[in-house]
This record gives structure tokens, sequence and C-alpha cells, in this order.
């Protein structure tokens, strides 16, 4: 074994030392990259089903299939504050469609506290409350849900709304910002540099028609 | 070392294209998720389209009223955006609990690729019950002043007119808009206010003469009918003769009592139990077909403290309605539960100019021509007015009560 082999075995170490470390490092960078695109995906499945959600229980504000047991959609609304919604309307309790009853669904948003073990510390629980049932939520990573309230001629309505006041309510606008509940972490700066992918989603002027019916 | 070279290049390609994969993978699942928003909302637009072009069409050429024939909906697929949508129509799903009348279920189904929704809509014919007040074209000239207030739907056929500030708590409608510029200050509109709607008042009087005649109680002749409202049963008599009483139930089963080809006065006042509408409907001029309120009329269960009260009632007058001056035998209010209906004239408050000053309390509505004075102008005499809307006539009213020759949307489910 000659000096030249030492050196070929050393040039090889080195080449594959350092096709060992880009490997390594394309790796790490591709495992980060898939939590932060899984996160994105994620939040944005979360958001999509929050939204759902919303759009489909907000547009049923003052309905009830038999309308003689809320004959005035305008008074519908019983609660309305910041990040607090309470309205009347008629709910598919057993799948098979409204009963013509009428029912309430109260939202609002759990303290911050309530998710102190989760990685993000700005998510909070979005409770969902039909009648008098005990409150279910949902960790879907919603750090920001925010209501405001605009009268028939579309001026925003100032809160609190209390009383007949309640009635000028017209149309609803809800903002919402749902973060990865777990964030993706950089390798050199965690966990300082924690990133927590988010979305934010406004939906402008939600109205039920049941509001102008009569 | 060479060979281990390439296994530990073709182990990176693996990686890469393993990750490529799995990125690409991600971007579908974000693109379907923002698809599938995107269709539930395109399918949703498609039945809201196809529910709205159906109700226009109803309002145009309400079914079964005018001449009008049946309008099954668009049962064959219409295209439109994309997708297609079905509307079907019915009388029989919805039926008022109350008046037993069947209502409309329109039911507009959209289809968007493999996507449907559907749209409900619960419609019934509207009626004059459905307002606080009602002002026809000549009662549309009257201000509205500071003070004046309405806690329920208003139409005016007209300009509404107001002075000041008065407050209007329901929705306001008017064919001409709003002339608050005449006078300092602007009404309070507490649940908005839609110009440009066209409500024409019309005596719509067929359905309760016909009901009265079969299955309810017509009366003709030249003398006054008094009828006294007693609970279960009522108390009647022409001109002079004897009192009569009947059981209600069998006296006018289905609730229409009318006063018809008659130059006489109709006469009513007591305790309602039930639902009826009582109306003078000669419409010969306006000298007849005219209502005289003697007394307080109540329901047996006030609505407002039992909302579950089906006793109601409608009066309906081709022409004025007077309300009787009774200050010398009771205390100067005066209480009528009732919506109220004077085709061609006005609700007036007898001697408004000398009886003592009172309140005239209507738990119901107002659906008149005109608006006559109830009170001198010193407001010493007569009747002021308070007029507190019956919230039970929003999706029902007293049987037979005339309707305004249109639908109304009741219920609205997407």
């Amino acid at each position: 074994m000659g000096s030249q082999v030492i050196i070929d075995l050393m040039g090889s170490f080195i080449l594959f030392g350092w096709l060992l470390l880009t490997t390594i490092r394309v790796g790490t960078a591709n495992s980060e990259n898939m939590q932060t695109y899984g996160g994105e995906v994620l939040v944005q499945e979360n958001l999509v089903e929050v939204t759902k959600l919303l759009e489909y229980d907000f547009r049923k504000i003052g309905f009830c299939l038999e309308p003689n047991r809320l004959p005035d959609p305008t008074k519908a609304i019983i609660l309305a504050d910041s990040n607090r919604l309470k309205f009347l309307t008629d709910v598919d309790l057993t799948g098979t469609g409204p009963d013509g009853i009428v029912d309430s669904i109260y939202y609002y948003l759990g303290p911050t506290s309530e998710l102190a073990s989760t990685m993000n510390p700005r998510d909070r629980i979005l409770y969902r409350v039909v009648n008098h049932e005990t409150p279910k939520g949902s960790n879907l990573g919603i750090t920001s849900f925010q209501f405001r309230y605009f009268d028939a001629v579309g001026n925003a309505i100032s809160l609190p709304i209390t009383g007949n006041n309640l009635q000028k309510i017209q149309t609803i606008q809800i903002s919402m910002i749902v973060e990865n509940v777990v964030a993706g972490e950089l390798v050199e700066t965690a966990p300082i540099n924690s990133q927590y992918s988010s979305a934010f989603w406004q939906q402008m002027r939600l109205s039920s028609r049941n509001y102008r019916n009569r | 070392m060479g060979k281990a070279s390439v296994l530990l290049v073709m182990g990176y390609c693996s990686l890469l294209l393993l990750s490529g994969m799995l990125l690409s993978d991600m971007s579908v699942d974000a693109y379907d998720n923002a698809m599938g928003y995107y269709e539930d909302v395109a399918v949703r637009n498609i039945a809201i389209a196809g529910a709205n072009m159906a109700a226009n069409y109803i309002f145009l050429y309400p079914p079964l009223i005018n001449g009008n024939g049946w309008f099954p909906g668009y049962t064959t697929p219409v295209q439109f955006g994309g997708g297609s949508f079905v509307v079907t129509v019915d009388s029989t799903t919805s039926v008022d609990p109350y008046t037993g009348e069947p209502r409309l279920t329109m039911r507009s189904t959209g289809t968007y690729r493999d996507s449907t929704a559907t749209v409900m809509v619960i419609l019934r014919p509207s009626n004059f019950a459905k307002f606080a007040v009602y002002a026809g074209t000549s009662a549309a000239l009257v201000y509205w002043a500071t003070g004046d207030s309405a806690f329920g739907p208003v139409h005016v056929q007209g300009t509404l007119r107001t002075h000041g500030t008065p407050y209007f708590g329901g929705k306001v409608t008017t064919m001409n808009g709003v002339d608050s510029t005449s006078w300092s200050g602007h009404p309070i509109f507490n649940a908005g206010i839609e110009t440009g709607v066209n409500i024409p008042l019309n005596r719509n009087f067929a359905t309760l003469r016909d009901r009265a005649a079969s299955g309810g109680k017509t009366f003709t002749g030249n003398s006054d009918l008094f009828l006294h409202f007693k609970g279960d049963s009522i108390t009647w008599r022409r001109g002079s003769n004897p009192d009569t009483t009947s059981l209600l139930s069998t006296f006018a089963p289905n609730g229409a009592i009318v006063l018809n080809n008659s130059n006489a006065t109709l006469h009513v006042k007591g305790t309602v139990k039930g639902r009826y509408t009582v109306g003078a409907i000669d419409t010969q001029n306006t000298s007849r077909g005219k209502v005289v309120i003697d007394d307080d009329i109540r329901y047996a269960t006030d609505p407002r403290v039992d909302p579950t009260s089906t006793d109601m009632l409608g009066i309906v007058a081709h022409s004025n309605i007077t309300i009787k001056d009774n200050s010398a035998t009771s205390d100067p209010n005066f209480t009528v539960m009732a919506a109220l209906f004077s085709y061609a004239s006005a609700i007036d408050v007898e001697n408004y100019n000398s009886r003592p000053l009172g309140t005239f309390y209507t738990l119901g509505g107002w659906t008149v021509n005109d608006i006559h004075a109830t009170t001198n102008t010193a407001i010493t005499r007569g009747l002021m007015v308070n007029v507190l809307f019956d919230e039970r006539f929003r999706t029902t009213s007293p049987p037979y009560f005339p309707t305004t020759n249109a639908y109304e949307i009741l219920a609205w489910y997407e």
C-alpha cells in the first residue's frame, strides 16, 4: 500500500463523508419541509371544517320548520359579543332533518389556559353548545375568533349589543385564525424559532335569509 | 468504497423521490381540500339560484291566486353555473296548525359534479294581518312625528312622511320612499327599511264570504247585527229583536261570520275564545259595510301572557270601524284585541272631540286606507292610540283574513 493508495482512501473518506453529511442535511430539510407542509395542510383542513360548520349553522339562524314557533326571526339572536354568539334555530338533532322545535346554538371560545398542554401557547377550544347540553369543543388550532355585526344599511353596530339592538343585526362578519397546534421546528434554532403554520379566514357578510323574511 | 458511494447516491435519490412524492401528495390533499370547499359553495349557490328563480316566479304569478294555475317548479334539470338544479313545489308537506291551511314547500336541489345541496323554502299566502300598521294611499299622507312609535311591521302605500324622530321597531316598507327632509329630525328604523314595495290594498273578501256561506255564518237584511262574544258561546240579535245565545262551535264552525248584502251596521264586543273573523263586507258604497266596536274585545287567553294562545279575531269592514263612545259606562280607555281591516276608510273614534281622554289599546294591527283624528287638537279629549302588534300574526292570521294576493316566505333552509 503506497502513499497514493492512502491519499485515495483519504479522498474517498472525505468525499463519502461530504456526501453523507449532505444526505443527512437534505434529509433533515426534507423532514422540516414535510412537517411544515403537513402542518399547513392540517391547518387548511381544520379551517375548512370550522368554516363549513359555521356557515352551515349561521345560515340557519332564525329558521324553524314550523314557523309559528319562531314568528319573528329578527329576534333569533339572543347574545352577540365579539367572540360569542347565541341564536335560535331548528337543529337537525337526529340526522333526519329539522323537527320544527326551536333550539339554541351557542358558540364561544374557551381560554388559552385550557390548552396549556399543547405546544402552541395561543390555541383555544371553540365550543358549540346546542340547547343545554354539556359544552362540546375540539382543538382545531383556533387562535383568534372575532365577530362584527352590521345593521340593515351596513353600519357596524358597536358592542355590547343588548336588548332591542340585537334585532338590528342583519349581517355578521366572522374573522378567524387557525394555527397548527404543533410547531415545525428549525433544527438550528429550535425551540426559539418555532414555526406555527397559520391561516386567516374572513366571511365578510354572512346573513341568514330568515332575517329578511318578515 | 465505490460501491458504497453508488449505493449512497442511489439511496439519496430514492429519498428525494420519496420526499417529492409525499410533498406532491400533500399538495394534492391541499388542492382537494380547497376544491371540496369550492364545490360545496358552488353547489349551494346553484341550489340557492334555483330557489330564487322559483320564488320569483311564485311572486310574479302566485299559484292559484288571481286565476293563475299551479306552479310545479322546474322539474326538468336547469343548467346553471356549471351544474344544474331542479325545483319542486308542493302544498302538502307544511300546513298551518292554527288554520289548517296548506303552505307551499319549495325544494331546490342543486347538483355540481358529484355534490348535491338542497334549499327548502316554506311560503304562505300573505295577508294584511301581518302588519302592525298598514297605511293605504290616503293614510300615507299622514305625518309620523316624534313620540309616534310602531312595534311591528309597517307598510306605507305611498311616501312615508316623518316629522322629528318617530320610532319604528319593526321592518318598514314603503312604496315611494321616505320624506324626512321637510321637517327636522330623522326617523329611527330599528329593523331597517325597504322602499319600492308595492302592496295595494284590496278588498279580497271572496274567501271570507264563501267560507261564511259554507261552514260559517252569513247574515243579510237591513237590521243592525249585534254580536257579543262570550267565550265558547255568542249572544246575537238583529236590530231590537231579542237576544239569541248560540254555541260558537255550531254557530260558525269555521270561524267566519259576515254581514253581507245589507246597509246595516255590524256591532261587536266581548271575550273571544277560538279563531274568528267577523266582517261587514257589503261593498256597494262606503255607507255600507260598517263595523262598530261597542265595548272592549279581549281574548280569553291573552297571548302576551300565554304565547300558545290560539284565540284570535279579525274585524273586516268595507267602510269604517268605529270605536263606540262608552265613556258613560266604563273607564275612558278602550281595548281591542284583533286585527282590524278597513278597506275604504279608517278607524274612527266616536265623539273624539268631547269624550274623556283615554287610550285606545289595540293588540293586533291596523290595516286602513286612511287615518282619522282620534283626539282633539289639544289632546285633552278623545282616545290616544297604542297599537301593539300580535306577534303570532307574522306567521298565521284570523281565518280567511283578506290576503295581499301574493305569497311570502316563512322559512328558508339552506
